[in-house]
């Protein structure tokens, strides 16, 4: 199961030929305040030049703002969860461990693995997933609030 | 949104001020700001409620890639396990749409009667199916695939509630009609990826996190010669300390929960004056900020579910006398029915040691406990 890394991919929006457009008259308009900003900071009116460019600079974060979410909704793909299981098997007789990836088939208490070492039978005494890793913990913020 | 619309709009009347009109271009922009300041004092709602709509459109897209998901693992693992002769999609596509109508409540008096024989209905018909589904499958092996099935028909019920809401949100574009999915969508994202989580579990037979109160059981009933009490439920005599200890739990290593209320009857007939205590170790969930497998003692019937086995272990608890110990180990709702994390496992470890101090502590020597282990069996036998 671990073995799907892709997950499950589905369509999303597409950049819509709407909000192209919007994109492209916002872009002519930030342009064009910038490109008046320039000539004002030339003709040295300072404040009138500080405005226009801080038009353009909204403008243009809005262009930025707006393609860019439309793109990450285009190539959303699910992940599902990867969990890795690994399964503990003992023997009682001989004390041999063996911790290898769940099978299909797999149980808590399934005891009629013949053990490899001696004759005896080995039990399976743990299946779960690995513990999670420092930095899962801290994605799960609520750890940082545990006392 | 209210104190940042009007941080905009001050915003933009200060910029409209400095603007003195000195030639035409800025007269055109300072129109067009106040303009843009117009459209939104009269459009910020159907912005915001477009906003939503699509904001849900992306969720909904999500729910529905995970739906068949689950319909395409269901069938896959069919095909695997069940060798069937032939395609069983039309089987689980039917699964899938299958509703169960609960009594009504308007006379409530033995509506859990009416709801038991409407469950056991249910869970006979599913097992009929499902066996019928996948002909090759043993015992076990169909009670895991009908745990698959059901987490199927969740994700797709789900679905559809979802989908009715945004589709009647895009007719009537009223806000609070899509504010009703709206506001709801982070926390039922939150069950739709557990179960999403279940279908990995369940495909491979794995013991999942609301195993716990069944692993807990078996820990202390392994080894030891057990027998079946009831439907799909197993027991085991122990002694602990001088004090009798009959275990018991739902039958591993298939996916099911068994029927503790008809057990722990059973066992309080057998051994009528002799109990003197019932101690039930469950999964429960936890509060945002506790520790994943926290282990919490109380009092009381610790069993989820549709509160049927709740009312028969309750009642069997009054008629014989016998105080309800209760005994919780804390996971997030992430975990129910994922695959059994570490943490919780080992957790186990601690309720045992707890079932094992209420048993010390509550009982005399020559007493006998009960100790029922709740909570979906699947991967762990006894
Ligand atoms: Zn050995």
């Amino acid at each position: 199961m671990s073995k799907r890394s892709g997950g499950v991919e589905y369509s999303a929006f597409n950049i819509s030929l709407i909000t192209l457009l919007a994109i492209a008259l916002i872009g002519v308009f930030s342009l064009f305040a910038i490109y008046q900003g320039f000539q004002s900071y030339n003709n040295r009116e300072m404040e009138q030049a500080y405005y226009y460019m801080l038009i353009g600079i909204f403008g243009f974060a809005t262009m930025g703002f707006m393609f860019f979410r439309s793109k990450t909704l285009v190539k959303n793909k699910l992940d599902l969860p990867k969990a890795e299981v690994l399964t503990t098997i003992e023997c009682k007789k001989c004390g041999y461990k063996i911790v290898r990836k769940f099978e299909r088939g797999d149980y808590i208490f399934k005891n009629d693995i013949a053990c490899s070492k001696c004759d005896g039978m080995m039990t399976i005494t743990r299946v779960h997933r690995k513990k999670k890793t420092e930095k899962e913990l801290e994605k799960e913020f609520s750890n940082t609030w545990q006392s | 949104m209210e104190s940042t619309s009007t941080a905009v709009i001050k915003l933009f009347l200060q910029v409209g001020q400095l603007f003195q009109t000195d030639n035409e271009i800025q007269t055109i922009i300072q129109i067009i700001f106040s303009l843009s300041f117009i459209l939104y004092i009269f459009y910020a709602q159907r912005i915001q409620t477009m906003t939503m709509l699509r904001q849900v459109e992306g969720t909904l897209r999500k729910v529905k890639a995970l739906r068949d998901e689950g319909r395409q693992v269901s069938i896959q693992t069919i095909k695997e396990i069940g060798k069937p002769e032939k395609d069983p999609t039309p089987g689980v596509e039917r699964f899938m749409e299958s509703f169960l109508i609960t009594p009504t409540s308007m006379d409530p008096a033995g509506i859990v009667d009416k709801f038991e024989q409407l469950l056991n209905t249910r869970e006979e018909t599913f097992e009929a199916e499902v066996k019928a589904l996948a002909p090759a499958a043993s015992d076990s092996e169909i009670d895991t695939l009908e745990n698959l099935l059901e987490a199927a028909l969740a994700l797709n019920v789900y679905y559809k509630v979802i989908r009715h809401y945004y589709l009647l949100g895009k007719k009537t574009m009223n806000i609070y009609v899509i504010l009703q999915i709206h506001m709801v969508l982070p926390l039922i994202m939150r069950e739709i990826e557990a179960y999403s989580a279940a279908l990995l579990a369940f495909k491979q037979g794995m013991p999942i996190g609301d195993g716990v109160g069944a692993l807990t059981a078996a820990k202390l009933m392994h080894g030891q010669q057990w027998r079946r009490i009831a439907k799909e439920t197993v027991a085991a005599e122990g002694s602990f300390e001088g004090r009798k200890i009959l275990v018991m739990k739902a039958e591993g290593p298939g996916g099911t929960v068994g029927k503790p209320g008809d057990a722990i009857r059973i066992l309080l007939e057998e051994h009528k004056d002799e109990v003197k205590a019932i101690i039930m170790v469950d999964a429960a969930g936890k509060l945002e900020g506790e520790m994943n497998g926290e282990v919490a003692e109380g009092i009381g019937a610790a069993i989820g579910g549709t509160g049927v086995e709740k009312f028969r272990i309750e009642e069997a608890a009054k008629d014989f006398n016998v105080p309800l110990y209760a005994v919780a180990i804390k996971q997030d709702i992430s975990a129910v029915v994922a695959p059994l994390e570490e943490e919780l496992f080992e957790a186990t470890d601690k309720a045992v040691e707890a079932v094992k101090r209420i048993v010390n502590e509550k009982t005399k020597e020559g007493e006998t406990v009960i100790v029922a282990g709740i909570g979906n069996t699947v991967g762990i036998a006894q």
